[in-house]
């Protein structure tokens, strides 16, 4: 075998690569809120949309695929100290999202119906970034929740945490924000921090 | 509030992904943990986009900034307002070269 066809092959393989970065670059730009999943993340959020297609999966099961990946999304809108209402609107929100209703069909069973005959990864990541801006335009409409993004126009700070050990940084995170964290957070920062 | 933990393996597009969010849900609060830890190509990206937000900040402080760091490809600067961010610092390397933004030691 000779090195033509590894040259070949690794110039395949970059383009393929650079068309991916511009599909994702454009995936971006239109549905931002896809910006809270890291890339593994999004990988696996893509790869339960397909298992769902072509599982043609409905009601409960789509839901807890597709719970988790939709929650990171909406950082803003599922934190710990939220009110009654605003939980109820949210649940109703990805329950008219992903569960059929009596009467009701929901946005997923419409998703199933435009697929094109044989989807690659580019449709599954699209299909991803619709679902979660569907949900956005589903919340804009609940009054309990407030989507306005007020910026904060604060320049970034430095802060001095040298010489702190993994307790004293669990409990700097903890007082950097007003918000009370959620448990799995908590969780993670004893992880990132060695707190114990 | 939103987290990046910086150890020597977070490359320049984890720091740009991170940053995009900053700069796209700006009504959120971050912070970027142990950036200390950064290899130091990462950490010049991080101090490049800090001068470029200083900069523009001073000369434009009630309307936001603009910032074309991170969008080489796009010729018009693109305006931008900012979630509040934070940088961490767990020890002093590198620490210096950010001293042009306010410094704040919690206790």
């Amino acid at each position: 075998m000779s090195s033509r066809f590894y040259k070949d092959e690794f110039m395949r393989l970059t383009k393929e690569l650079e068309g991916w970065q511009n599909q994702l670059a454009e995936v971006y730009t239109n549905f931002p809120r896809l910006l809270f999943l890291c890339q593994r993340q999004l990988s696996q959020f893509m790869l339960s949309v397909k298992a769902l297609c072509v599982a043609r999966e409905q009601g409960l099961p789509a839901k807890r695929r597709l719970l988790p990946f939709l929650t990171l999304c909406y950082p803003d809108v599922v934190t710990w100290d939220s009110h009654a209402e605003q939980t109820a609107a949210w649940e109703g929100c990805v329950r008219a999202l992903l569960v059929d209703t009596e009467g009701n069909q929901s946005y997923l069973s419409t998703v199933y119906t435009q697929l094109p005959p044989a989807p690659d990864a580019a449709v599954y990541l699209a299909t991803a970034g619709q679902l979660v801006r569907q949900l956005q335009e589903m919340l804009e409409t609940k009054d309990s929740i407030d989507l306005d993004q007020r910026p904060q126009r604060k320049m970034p700070i430095v802060v001095n945490a040298c010489g702190y050990n993994g307790w004293d940084m669990f409990r700097l995170a903890l007082t950097l924000d007003a918000n009370p964290l959620h448990p799995s957070q908590v969780t993670s920062l004893l992880f990132l921090f060695g707190g114990s | 509030m939103q987290i990046l933990n910086c150890n020597r393996e977070t490359s320049d597009d984890d720091l740009a992904h991170f940053l995009d969010r900053v700069v796209k849900f700006p009504h959120l609060s971050y912070s970027i943990v142990h950036v200390n830890a950064l290899r130091m190509s990462v950490r010049e990206s991080l101090l490049k986009w800090a001068s470029a937000l200083f900069v523009e900040s001073s000369e434009k402080p009630s309307t936001g900034v603009t910032l074309s760091i991170f969008y080489p490809h796009v010729h018009l600067l693109i305006f931008v307002l900012l979630g509040f961010l934070r940088l961490i610092f767990t020890e002093s390397v590198g620490m210096e070269v950010f001293s042009f933004l306010s410094v704040d030691r919690v206790p």
